[in-house]
């Protein structure tokens, strides 16, 4: 699977595959930025959701890094939400933070650390993407597991362990190469 | 989700998007036009006015001379 660096590098070659890849990528990205933090209503938050895509294509060339793409789509999709919210205000001009839902940045906290913990999920290869998925997410008992996957119970907990060191190395990596001392 | 095939088809459009606007950094008359009304300009262009090409447009539009 291609790093977010990749995918932008791609999409400035004029990669149509990469570019349905970032979509696809960051799609619910944005609009859980636009629905849930700032609690647009479904059509308002379309409207940013093609905004912000059509301005990423757009601007992708002024991208700085090409590993910044997250944090340049969360300002981007942040700023035009409030564009939208004051758009829609019946009062005067306000402030920024008065437009702002209460809460917004501990959601954008979140929204990022599931971003994060997906796309490491995704680097951790399928089958511990399986069954970290259907014990963590599905809920699923060890029996319900091993009858889907063909293993006996007793070995899924000691699967989804080594599962889960892989996938704290990974999410480890993944925070320090955003470090200043990790080498990026 | 349409919306994400909409931005997804976003490139398909490019070529068409930027004829409009070229005509409309040439035409003063032409772009107050399109401005006033994307939706309209899309569709006498016999470009199908999809949200997503009518924000591609107006961020076209945005970083174009007027």
């Amino acid at each position: 699977m291609l790093t977010d660096a990749e995918l932008v590098a791609r999409c400035r070659q004029g990669d149509a595959q990469a570019w349905n890849d970032l979509v696809e990528r960051f799609s619910r990205y944005v609009y859980a930025i636009a629905g849930q933090a700032f609690r647009l209503s479904p059509p308002d938050a379309e409207d940013v959701f093609q905004e912000v895509f059509a301005r990423v294509y757009q601007h992708l060339d002024r991208l700085r890094s090409d590993e910044a793409i997250r944090p340049w789509i969360a300002q981007l999709t942040r700023r035009l939400c409030i564009d939208r919210l004051r758009s829609t205000r019946r009062e005067g001009p306000a402030e920024e933070e008065l437009l702002e839902p209460a809460g917004v940045d501990e959601s954008l906290t979140q929204l990022d650390e599931a971003m994060t913990v997906r796309a490491s999920l995704d680097a951790v290869g399928d089958a511990c993407k399986e069954i970290l998925d259907r014990f963590f997410c599905r809920d699923e008992s060890y029996r319900t597991i091993g009858e889907a996957l063909g293993l006996p119970a007793g070995t899924i907990a000691s699967r989804i362990s080594r599962c889960l060191a892989k996938l704290r190395a990974e999410l480890d990596g993944r925070s320090e190469a955003l470090t200043p001392s990790g080498n990026r | 989700m349409g919306w994400v095939r909409a931005a997804q088809e976003l490139p398909a459009a490019r070529d068409e998007i930027a004829g409009l606007v070229a005509r409309a950094e040439a035409d003063a008359a032409f772009r107050a036009r399109v401005v006033a009304d994307l939706e309209s300009a899309l569709a006498s262009e016999g470009i199908e006015a999809t949200p997503s090409v009518v924000a591609a447009l107006r961020a076209s539009l945005a970083d174009s001379r007027p």
